[in-house]
């Protein structure tokens, strides 16, 4: 007896600790943690970076952080998704979009003293075309040849013409970065011209850069950045209130309420091109339909799951594209409405007995397999049943991205987002994008191919946009998708830092940052 | 001389065990779905990208000839490249493996420490307050989910007393949070086992003899019924440690602690098939070498045992 009831009082105690850290503001003394710093900014990351070579990396989190703070790019990204000179001052395109000639900056060097210039450009682009690097995939595909017409004058040729602004938002990739040739070949170090120079790696802990005081971009204003590797939201969390990190990204949207009552913090939500949807395969039979596409978009209460499982802090989809996009319009609703839904699964003579296989992966954004259970369970409301399939990402790679069209299975959860439309609209929606590009719906619509080909051959911005307006409204009719909700991202830091800059790619740049 | 001859063949018969692990693990790995050269060339990989990946890593071989290639590396010490970060796995391993084995010690260690005493104590005072105060903390300590435990403690200890480090590695310090983590489950499991083993041989006949001749209470405890209790828990602890070599991922995810099983997870996610093939390979030896040196510790503590 007396056992059982010791393990009662036990259970109790430890529980009431747990009520203790979830009951409210118990951290202050955030002052104290802060004084000895100085020069030093302290970052809490989510993950460890996946390797030192840019033209590699497949890690948001490599690229935005080492990539961004180490590397210049020959053009630059700004918040506003607007591309400005970097390390190219100033270009001219030619043929059509075949040849272009970029004018280099004089008077860079690499951290390790060695010169930038043309020879280091072509270094570069033939080391990312010839390593197979993503680089090289990404920006330099269909390369004819390279020519260092100059020291400081390079020119890039391409076997077919390449859209104006996505080439140039394609160099402004984090894996476009430029890195020292003479520091290719050492794998313990990396090299760049950017505002800091790489210090030391501990693997699966921090990161340490310093900064680079001959940046041509002016001195940075602190001394040293040090990014934690802090894969536990809830630590990542702890560290900031206490002050043990000044910044820490990726906040679960949980945790957002309590931290903006938090005065010594600023808690900022940005707005991501990224958009959350469930893709149906267009190509074969149920959704071969568009009325059985546009009932399984009735029958999903969006604004219902934006508040239950994303806190109210995101956006429900209006539009193919997301809001936080420069060309994004306002395409239409699909307004909760089950009834409709049935309507028009009875026009289709929707088959209520079959039950389709919807796959999701887990942990790509908040929330992912929580849409993953909502959206089933509206489907199954008007009758189109599924069956949820929790994958690793990986695995779920492999299930959801197979050629023909009639080998992928029922529908799965997507997010895909990116600077520019070519990458967010075109390469998910385009026929000629088919798997094993991003066209998972392998949804095929000539006039909507043409309004996104017109909108990579345009570089003025109001004809641009006027094709996208276009291309929208046609998606959004023909929903490839279930239109779900757009991303954001919570970046958390203390008040005493300034020049945080938060990308509506999921991204940040902290080049300007001081405290 | 016995002794070396035996330790020299059972040494030699690992070879077959470790050349078992590598065609086990290089099975499968392969045999999850997924490829590397997709997860490495990303979503928005144009064609053809994935293709010539698979070609540059030599993917595309047969599958015994890409064994055999892996073999006849690792013979000459080289355990390949990481697909993920293009640098030598000896490096990313080398990286990570000290601080998974100062982890695992530490909280062999601890378990030692603190759990002994606690089942010796709860057998010798068998059905009183002590005995259900031990058994109760233990059961808790085993039923407690061990990253929930992991931030309980970080938030006590870090946070509000900030006594040791929240996270990362570096000195002992950062040891103590999440060795006292990994310990609370074996010092449960230990203070059990030590104490049904114990309450098992306090009652035969020699302890009864020891006893009666007048023998203090230590004496009888520790010289003569400890020892025999001890077999039972020493394979327990050794199982422990070899748990600890790969099991400590939640841990390590709390703490922010660079150890190898957060390191092997990611690279079994990401198909990194070099990296994971390494990790399990040099946990198995690593695994192999305890098992090897309980089995030589079971002579020491009884010496009924003989080795031939």
């Amino acid at each position: 007896m007396t056992g059982t009831r010791l393990v009662r009082v036990l259970t109790l105690a430890v529980f009431l600790g747990l009520a203790i850290h979830g009951g409210g503001p118990v951290l202050h003394d955030v002052a104290e943690g802060q004084t000895a710093r100085g020069g030093t900014i302290t970052i809490a990351m989510p993950v460890d970076i996946d390797t030192l070579d840019l033209h590699k990396t497949g890690s948001l989190d490599t690229g935005t952080m080492l990539g961004t703070m180490v590397f210049d790019r020959l053009v630059e990204l700004t918040p506003n998704l607007e591309l400005r000179p970097g390390l190219a001052e100033k270009w001219e395109v030619s043929d059509g979009g075949k040849t272009w000639k970029f004018h280099l900056r004089k008077g860079v060097k690499f951290h390790d003293g060695t010169d930038f210039n043309a020879a280091a450009v072509k270094a570069n682009a033939e080391r990312a075309v010839n390593g197979k690097t993503r680089a090289g995939f990404r920006v330099f595909g269909a390369l004819d040849s390279i020519t260092a017409l100059d020291t400081h004058t390079i020119q890039f040729t391409f076997k077919s013409p390449k859209g104006y602004y996505p080439m140039l938002e394609g160099l402004s990739t984090y894996n476009a970065g430029i890195m020292s040739p003479a520091a290719l070949k050492d794998d313990k170090t990396t090299v760049g011209t950017g505002p800091f120079k790489f210090v030391d790696y501990r693997a699966g802990e921090s990161i340490v850069l310093e900064a680079n005081k001959d940046h041509w971009g002016g001195k940075p204003k602190v001394d040293r950045i040090v990014f934690k590797i802090v894969p536990e939201a809830a630590t990542r969390v702890l560290q900031l209130e206490k002050g043990e990190v000044d910044l820490a990204y990726t906040i679960p949207l949980i945790e957002v309420d309590r931290l903006k009552k938090n005065t010594a913090l600023q808690t900022v939500r940005t707005p991501l091109t990224m958009r959350y949807f469930a893709v149906l395969n267009t190509a074969k039979p149920p959704f071969d339909d568009a009325r059985v596409r546009r009932a399984a978009n009735y029958a999903v209460d969006k604004d219902a799951m934006v508040k239950s499982i994303w806190h109210g802090l995101v956006r429900a989809m209006d539009s193919p594209m997301s809001s936080a996009e420069k060309f994004y319009v306002r395409a239409g609703e699909y307004k909760y409405d089950p009834a409709r839904a049935r309507q028009l699964l009875q026009e289709a003579k929707y088959d209520t007995s079959a039950t389709w296989k919807f796959f999701t992966s887990s942990g790509r954004f908040d929330g992912e397999v929580a849409m993953a259970e909502a959206v089933q369970a509206y489907l199954a409301q008007v009758g189109i049943q599924t069956k949820v399939e929790q994958l690793d990402y990986g695995t779920f790679n492999r299930t959801v991205l197979k050629t023909p069209p009639e080998s992928i299975p029922g529908l799965h959860i997507q997010t895909w987002g990116g600077a520019d439309p070519e990458i967010t609209t075109k390469f998910t929606l385009h026929s000629g994008r088919f798997p094993p590009g991003g066209n998972r719906a392998f949804f095929k619509d000539p006039r909507v191919d043409e309004f996104l080909d017109r909108g990579t051959a345009e570089s003025d911005f109001d004809r641009r946009k006027a094709h996208y307006a276009e291309a929208q409204k046609l998606i959004w009719d023909a929903a490839p998708w279930i239109f779900v909700a757009e991303g954001t991202l919570v970046v958390s830091w203390s008040n005493q830092l300034k020049g945080v800059q938060v990308l509506p790619i999921a991204a940040m740049n902290l080049r300007g940052i001081s405290k | 001389l016995g002794l070396t001859t035996y330790v020299l063949r059972r040494l030699l018969s690992l070879v077959p065990t470790f050349l078992g692990v590598t065609l086990a693990v290089f099975l499968l790995v392969r045999l999850i779905p997924g490829d590397p050269a997709q997860l490495m060339a990303g979503d928005d990989a144009p064609p053809g990208a994935i293709e010539s990946i698979r070609q540059a890593y030599g993917l595309d071989r047969p599958l015994p000839e890409q064994y055999l290639i892996y073999l006849s590396h690792l013979v000459r010490g080289d355990l390949g490249t990481s697909l993920r970060s293009g640098k030598p796995v000896w490096d990313e391993v080398w990286a990570r493996y000290p601080h998974t084995l100062a982890l695992a010690a530490f909280g062999v260690t601890i378990t030692l420490l603190v759990g002994l005493p606690l089942g010796i104590y709860a057998a010798a005072h068998r059905g009183g307050w002590g005995d259900a105060f031990v058994m109760a903390a233990s059961t808790t300590g085993i039923s407690m989910p061990v990253f929930w435990a992991g931030l309980l403690l970080q938030l006590l200890f870090a946070f509000y007393l900030g006594w040791f480090p929240s996270s990362g590695s570096g000195g002992f310090a950062h040891l103590i949070l999440p060795g006292v983590t990994v310990g609370l489950f074996s010092v449960a499991s230990v203070a059990r086992q030590v104490r049904a083993a114990m309450v098992e041989v306090l009652v035969q006949d020699y302890i009864r003899t020891a006893r009666a001749k007048g023998l203090p209470q230590g004496a009888v405890r520790y010289r003569h019924a400890l020892k025999n209790a001890l077999l039972p828990t020493i394979t327990v602890v050794s199982l422990q440690f070899g748990f600890l070599m790969g099991g400590a991922v939640l841990t390590e995810t709390v703490f922010a602690y660079p150890g190898l099983g957060r390191y092997m997870v990611q690279s079994i996610l990401q198909r990194d098939y070099p990296v994971v093939q390494s990790c399990v390979l040099l946990i198995a030896v690593t695994y192999s070498l305890i098992n090897l040196t309980t089995d030589l510790l079971y002579g020491a503590i009884d010496p009924r045992i003989k080795y031939s």
